[in-house]
């Protein structure tokens, strides 16, 4: 029973009181508003459902947790709250220890015990059959009231763990993974128009530095990548993607040796859904890309990439998905790029977890 | 026992340790793994040959698969699947995500944090409680057999979907688990190839002390004198895989893709981004080679099978995985291949709900969970149920073979395929597993 800590400040609301002294025997405690604010107050500061802050776990002290109904009704170490039996509650026998106990919850060195007029209400309530009426739970800093998680199982959008060290990242999270309701599948108006090629004409790649590959057996739409020749394709190899130009839908360069000179080559492939330009070194030519209309996914991390660059691609009303950890592009020209098209999602820097200071026993493994 | 009889009796693990030892011997390469698929794949998804993978849900999006495996068993209450305020749960408290509906136990913070790109698959079930079993059909969707060896998922996709990178393995088997089946009936050239530690790389990809290019050269060209007559006499797959084999480690030798492998080129705050383990460095190699166009990295985490002292165990345990997923996870997002990048976390079985006197749990397929993120799959939600108490799947009960039929549904596999095996015997990419197709877009 040694934790059940929180605090006095023992300016209890006079109304509560008057609530309580006025109405006892024959109104019922409320606990959402008679009770649960003395807790919030003095207790749960160390008695809230675990957490994690910062990226550091928060549990509760001891594990008692007194901001939901399960923590408050059952208690780890034996029954918090007895309903009708205030006697044998150990959330009562702690807030009644004597004030220099050191079990007395709130502890000493958080500040003075609860007032009695606070102990007294909370007996009464357990008393009376420890109901919490309408309530259910309660978020961490008690914010958005309103839409609780049920006995504190369900977490929802106000509880997200803060990390506040981490502003203009990530903007668009759900509405950006949502296929547009406008347009139909693109693949599929694509199938429609598309021929499937001749094994012939894909097999004439095999010995350049691309490898050509359908996006499912049988269909007209290629995949391209040039994995494994990145020293080799320059601005100049990609005219060889020329003759298949209409059925390229996705081209991964990714760390190819191409520049803003590709562009032009680039910008002749109608029909591209995806581009990895990751790690090159093209940066404001991307402009040129408001001649692939289609593009769903661009990925630009690692480039030369500025915001005077950025500004064209509010023009391609499909992105979806843009990746620019690691170039210049400011927030601002994150922001103006969303206002032109709010269902991209722009990977400005990923979250990437605290470094892992200690090792301890998980080195092991 | 001459080398004809080794090559047509042994089994095909046999031959790559021989293999491997030979080209050792005489070049100081080793002997890379799965190469030249090509000409299976072509034989296989042979012109209108299937298009039957077109599913409902959209058009496939991974490129890759990153294949995280806890072998032992991975206890679901106290990671994925917690049942706070249940007796089953024990002392394990629980912690909210970034995503609605979903909690971890607390062994995750970190994870937390990314959970918003996870699919937790909490209906996993299965009835094979035998680690070697119950590991084989999750790497196969076969029974394990006497008669037979079934190849691995990353065989199946590479022998599929061909090598994206033609200079490296189409699959790579990070930490461990190569005496599990890689390649299977498939030829040996899709073999995964093996990387016992992350931190060491590839080992003997450079020429060895005082050989230079040119007497490498001449080395090499004395070696295909001295096997040119056998090949010519006998020209089965296994010669050719062998001599194949020779050619794409010293292609392999020779490419600046070599860089993949190699953790050094990484800097030291993000070694610890990952966290230096194991599993961390096994991550943070999966995400290199994924980035220069491996199909198929799988990193094994060894250790899981808690039967006693499960939750001292799991504080040993969960830190490399909390740290390594979560790093992974929010890298390749960062560097725009997560939504081309299939990461799974996956274990041969559950633990019990109920704990024993030794703090242990044991043995439990029944009801277990499994994690997927990227790919195309839908981040943070849950797919599958079970009880109050964990002991049972309520809803959408997920098979093994519906779990790997899902990966490949991702990669855009042919799942009705038959292919049959030099025995003469038709097996699909997972059986009769369904894909969840739900869990995309």
């Amino acid at each position: 029973m040694k934790q059940l800590s929180t605090i006095l400040l023992c300016s209890l609301l006079p109304g509560v009181l008057f609530a309580q002294d006025g109405g006892k025997g024959k109104k019922k405690v409320d606990f959402a508003t008679q009770i649960y604010p003395i807790l919030e107050k003095r207790c749960v500061e160390c008695h809230a459902t675990a957490y994690v802050e910062n990226g550091r776990t928060k549990k509760p002290k001891g594990g008692v947790v007194l901001d939901s109904k399960d923590g408050i009704t059952t208690g780890k170490r034996g029954k918090l709250v007895v309903a009708g039996k205030a006697a044998d509650s150990i959330l009562v026998e702690s807030i009644c220890l004597p004030a220099d106990d050191e079990d007395r919850m709130p502890p000493p060195k958080k500040g003075d015990p609860l007032s009695k007029e606070q102990i007294e209400l909370i007996k009464s309530w357990i008393d009376d059959g420890a109901e919490f009426g309408k309530w259910t739970g309660k978020a961490k800093d008690g914010e958005k009231a309103e839409d609780k998680p049920k006995d504190g199982e369900k977490p929802k959008a106000g509880d997200k763990p803060k990390s506040g060290d981490k502003p203009a990242e990530k903007p668009a999270e759900k509405p950006a993974e949502k296929p547009k309701g406008k347009g139909s599948d693109p693949v599929k108006e694509l199938l429609a128009k598309l021929r499937p090629l001749q094994d012939e004409q894909l097999a004439s790649f095999a010995a350049g530095p691309f490898t050509v590959r359908r996006l499912e057996a049988g269909s007209p739409l290629l995949v391209v990548s040039c994995a494994g020749h990145t020293d080799t394709v320059d601005d100049q190899a990609l005219t060889a993607l020329l003759p298949i130009a209409d059925h390229i839908v996705d081209l991964d360069l990714g760390r190819s040796k191409v520049s803003d000179q590709g562009f032009a080559t680039l910008a002749k492939l109608p029909n591209l859904l995806r581009l990895d330009l990751r790690q090159t070194a093209v940066g404001n030519g991307v402009a040129a890309l408001v001649a692939c209309p289609r593009l769903e996914s661009l990925n630009l991390f690692g480039t030369k990439v500025t915001d005077y660059g950025m500004a064209a691609l509010g023009n391609l009303k499909n992105l979806q998905s843009l990746y620019v950890w690691q170039t210049e592009v400011s927030a601002r020209a994150v922001m103006r790029l969303r206002e032109q098209n709010d269902g991209v999602r722009v990977v400005v820097a990923p979250d990437l977890p605290e470094p892992m200071t200690e090792v301890a026993g998980a080195r092991r493994r | 026992m001459t080398f004809r009889n080794l090559l047509t009796t042994a089994d095909f693990a046999t031959r790559r340790a021989f293999v491997g030892g030979l080209a050792g011997s005489l070049l100081g390469a080793s002997v890379t793994g799965a190469f030249g698929p090509r000409a299976i794949a072509q034989q296989i998804a042979a012109p209108g040959s299937a298009m039957a993978t077109r599913l409902p849900g959209g058009r496939p999006r991974a490129k890759s698969v990153i294949y995280l495996f806890l072998r032992g068993g991975m206890t679901q209450i106290d990671t994925f699947d917690p049942k706070p305020g249940k007796v089953t749960q024990g002392p394990v408290e629980v912690l909210r995500t970034r995503a609605d509906g979903i909690q971890v136990g607390q062994y995750f913070p970190k994870l937390a944090q990314q959970m918003d790109k996870v699919c937790v698959i909490n209906s996993m079930t299965s009835r094979q409680g035998a680690h070697e079993q119950a590991q084989y059909v999750m790497r196969t969707s076969y029974e394990l057999r006497g008669t037979i060896q079934h190849p691995s998922l990353g065989a199946w996709a590479t022998v599929m979907k061909g090598r994206q990178n033609p200079m490296l393995p189409g699959h790579v088997l990070v930490g461990g688990g190569s005496e599990m089946p890689t390649a299977g009936f498939f030829p040996p050239d899709v073999q995964a190839l093996p990387i016992g530690s992350a931190e060491d790389g590839l080992q003997n990809a450079n020429l060895p002390k005082g050989v230079d290019e040119k007497r490498f050269q001449r080395r090499l060209e004395q070696l295909q004198k001295l096997n040119a007559a056998f090949a010519e006499q006998h020209r089965t797959r296994d010669v050719e895989a062998y001599t194949k084999a020779y050619d794409e480690a010293v292609k392999l030798m020779r490419s600046s893709d070599l860089a993949a492998f190699d953790l050094d080129l990484e800097s030291a705050a993000m070694k610890q981004t990952y966290g230096e383990t194991r599993f961390g460095q096994g991550c943070l190699l999966a995400r290199r080679l994924v980035e220069h166009g491996v199909r198929y990295v799988e990193v094994m985490s060894d250790g899981w099978d808690t039967h006693a002292d499960n939750f001292d165990r799991l504080d040993d345990l969960c830190p490399a995985i909390d740290q390594g997923l979560a790093a992974l996870l929010a890298d390749l997002d960062g560097r725009g291949l997560l939504e081309e990048t299939l990461v799974v976390l996956a274990t041969e079985f559950g633990r019990t709900p109920d704990i024993d006197g030794d703090n242990g749990r044991n043995h439990y397929p029944k009801a277990f969970s499994s994690l997927l993120a990227g790919g195309g799959v839908r981040g943070g939600q849950r797919f599958g149920k079970t009880d109050a108490e964990g002991r049972e799947v309520e809803e959408d009960p997920v098979t093994i073979q519906d779990f790997n039929a899902t990966i490949g549904y991702a990669l855009g596999l042919p799942l009705d395929e038959i292919v049959t095996s030099p025995s003469g015997r038709p097996f699909k990419v997972a059986d009769k597993g369904n894909p969840i197709t739900s869990i995309f877009g």
